[in-house]
């Protein structure tokens, strides 16, 4: 341990919940820097619980446990202030903000992270523009409002464009796989892959193997009942798929590294 | 000063402007009468439905000397960047209105801009039809009689067929200490489209303005009106806004309240003839203690007429908003559309908004809509921007925007829109 790395993102012993319920109990995971790691597990384990703790909801509560990127401590940060350290979390369901166009907030908030003086206008809209010639984004997209009556699969590519303009070095992708065609599963991909890199760290939450033949990950994990029951290589995913969660359930099922 | 609504001594007093010897005695009569009435009606009392939101010491009708507005000519100071996108431009405060025709359009003959005496003398059907409209399902108050009666301002008309899409600016700047009543009239024939843009600003200070406007658009014509009042820290004001459409005529009015200590906003439209159609939108961002009280009617008094209203209001601090809504349908106005929609966000606890909307129906086989809406920043949106890296300041004044957006949007001109924009920004920002 003391010659590793140190990790990007760096979660110990979480324990967090909502609404007085304890969600996560006691959650350790590590993801280094140019790693991608997949995060299986069934409905309610609390895999979008762990998004949000993580990006600051402020609904959550956390009880115990440490978050760390980079070394810095996340857990004292508002979502903003992550955000500008680099977090980008990729919703599972993307809320839509009437009357505020994808041009506008995203001139917002490339401007937020990446600073104002960085991002001049005429610059801005052609990385835009490329980038969602890059993601099969019709241009009349950007001067819809926001997710506003945007499709399932639209809202997945949007998070994808909010991701690359936003050039996070940390990415929770919280099911953005889930009602994709197969186009648009390829193409969210391509995305992703345009992030990852030597300097980035992915977290790929998903229930299906699929997205994992376009991302394949370094590392598997399952959660259950708000812990990491079980760690594992790409191999996981393939076990997963033949035979459930419910093994993973019994006693013998020990945790593993 | 012989004039007759000087001597009605006995009754509470209305104010009543000096200087309006010279006006036709058609005119002489008119203000006569509203005096009269004004004096007749009982003051506002607290327990007033009308007034039970809203604060009558906060207009009192009494306490400051009126304005009479003379022409006056055009001073250089009052240039303003947003002229260069109008052909004229018209400024109206305390010492008098006066007119700057940029484009040259009234050498045309095609359209005229007149004070209200000159155009009693030429236009007199015009300005008696335009004085007395008002809408039957409410009828004028002390102060609406009031206003009349001290009421001077600019006539315009538009003959047949005559376009002027850049339009009318007009800039009424409320002088403090003063009841100032500002009127324009808008005559709008046939086939003719007019643009009116005004924008009402106000001195630091108190005061009482109330704003008369009337207007008619003849068959197949076209009126896009939009009032902008940017008058936090003035006087306190009211506007009555009202007109009559003819045949598949047409309304496109906006309205942007953007401070004012206290608003008495009364708006209202009458489809009058077949195939007249009415939109009116509407927005208003109050703060601090500002009071609003907004009432509008739509009246369709003709088959086949249309009118869609859309009125949005947000309220921070202690603000609080009153919304009042009224579709009127009279008796053969078959096959009509009417739509009602106020939408209100309240943007922290202790700030409050009233919303009411009203229909009367004598009418069948018809489509009408109504619907209000109240409620906070959606927590989800706010939390969405956030974690975009935006701060939780610029996420709430961007989730308003868009809001308000709708309406923004009604506006013609980009020129508008960024001044409405960023005086809402403004507002937002500014610290409780
Ligand atoms: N705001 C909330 N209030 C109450 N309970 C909540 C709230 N958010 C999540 N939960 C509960 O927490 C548990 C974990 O939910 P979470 O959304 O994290 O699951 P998930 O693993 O993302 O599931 P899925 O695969 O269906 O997306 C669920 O039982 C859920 O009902
Ligand atoms: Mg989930």
């Amino acid at each position: 341990m003391t010659n590793a790395p140190q990790p990007l993102l760096q979660i110990e012993g979480l324990r967090a919940g909502v609404g007085g319920r304890e969600i996560l109990r006691g959650l350790d995971l590590e993801i280094a820097a140019g790693e991608i790691h997949a995060l299986m597990g069934p409905n309610g384990s609390g895999k979008s619980t762990l998004s949000n703790v993580l990006m600051g909801h402020p609904d959550y509560e956390v009880g115990a446990g440490r978050v760390r990127l980079a070394g810095e401590d996340l857990l004292e940060l508002s979502p903003e202030e992550r955000a500008r350290r680099g977090l980008f979390l990729a919703f599972q369901y993307p809320v839509a903000i009437p009357g505020v166009s994808v041009v506008q907030f995203l001139k917002a908030a490339v401007e937020a992270v990446r600073g104002r003086e960085s991002v001049r206008a005429a610059a801005f809209l052609r990385e835009l523009r490329e980038t969602a010639a890059f993601l099969e984004i019709g241009e009349i997209f950007l001067n819809r409002p926001i997710n506003e009556g945007f499709s399932g699969g639209e809202k997945k590519r949007m998070e994808i464009l909010q991701m690359l303009m936003l050039r996070p070095r940390m990415v929770v992708l919280d099911e953005t796989d889930s009602g994709l065609d197969i186009d648009a599963l390829k193409v969210v991909a391509r995305g992703v892959q345009r992030i990852a890199g030597p300097s980035a760290g992915v977290l790929v939450i998903t229930h299906y193997e699929r997205i994992l033949n376009h991302i394949p990950p370094h590392r598997v994990h399952i959660l259950l009942e708000g812990r990491i029951a079980r760690s594992g290589g790409p191999e996981l995913v393939a076990e997963l798929e033949r035979r459930g969660y419910d093994w993973l359930r019994e006693p013998s099922a020990a945790p593993s590294g | 000063m012989s004039k007759a609504w000087n001597t009605v001594s006995e009754a509470p007093a209305i104010p009543l402007p000096p200087g309006t010897a010279n006006e036709p005695p058609a005119l002489s009569a008119r203000r006569s009468e509203a005096a009269r009435r004004a004096a007749d009606l009982p003051p506002p009392a607290p327990h007033d439905e009308e007034w039970r939101r809203t604060d009558p010491a906060r207009f009192p009708l009494d306490a400051w000397p009126p304005v009479h507005l003379e022409p006056r000519p055009p001073r250089p100071a009052d240039a303003d960047p947003l002229d260069e996108f109008f052909d004229v431009v018209i400024e109206m405060d305390g010492s008098g209105w006066s007119v700057r025709d940029r484009g040259g359009v009234t050498q045309s003959g095609r359209i005229a801009v007149l004070s209200l005496a000159e155009a009693a003398e030429r236009h007199p059907d015009a300005v008696e039809t335009l004085w007395t409209l008002e809408p039957a399902v409410r009828p004028r108050d002390r102060h609406e009689w009031a206003a009349m009666a001290a009421a001077a301002g600019v006539f315009i008309r538009v003959e047949p067929g005559a376009e002027f899409a850049r339009g009318v600016l007009v800039r009424v700047r409320q002088p403090a200490g003063r009841w100032f009543c500002p009127l324009t009239m808008l005559d709008v024939s046939e086939r003719s489209t007019l643009h009116v843009v005004s924008a009402i600003l106000s001195e630091p200070g108190d005061g009482l303005a109330a704003e008369t406007v009337r207007y008619r658009v003849g068959a197949g014509g076209r009126l896009r009106l939009a009032r902008l009042q940017l008058c936090a820290g003035g006087p306190s004001q009211m506007e009555f806004v009202h007109g009559r459409l003819s045949e598949d005529a047409q309304l496109d009015a906006v309205s942007v309240h953007l401070g004012g200590a206290a608003v008495r906003s009364r708006v209202g439209a009458e489809a009058a003839g077949r195939g007249a159609g009415v939109r009116i939108g509407g927005l208003l961002l109050a703060a601090g203690t500002e009071q609003a009280d907004q009432q509008t009617v739509q009246i369709h008094s003709a088959p086949d007429t249309t009118s869609d209203l859309l009125f949005k209001a947000a309220v921070r601090d202690r603000a609080r908003s009153v919304y009042r809504g009224l579709i009127a349908a009279h008796r053969g106005a078959v096959r009509i559309a009417a739509y009602q929609k106020n939408q209100n966000l309240i943007l922290n606890e202790g700030a409050r908004v009233d919303s009411l909307p009203g229909l009367r129906i004598d009418a069948d086989d018809l489509t009408c809509t109504h619907g209000a809406t109240i409620g906070s920043l959606d927590p989800d949106e706010l939390f969405y921007l956030r974690s975009r890296g935006l701060p939780e300041s610029v996420a709430r004044r961007l989730i308003l925007e868009g809001f308000f957006e709708e309406i923004v949007s009604r506006l013609a001109m980009p020129a508008l829109r960024d001044v409405v924009r960023r005086h809402l920004a403004e507002r937002m920002d500014a610290p409780a």
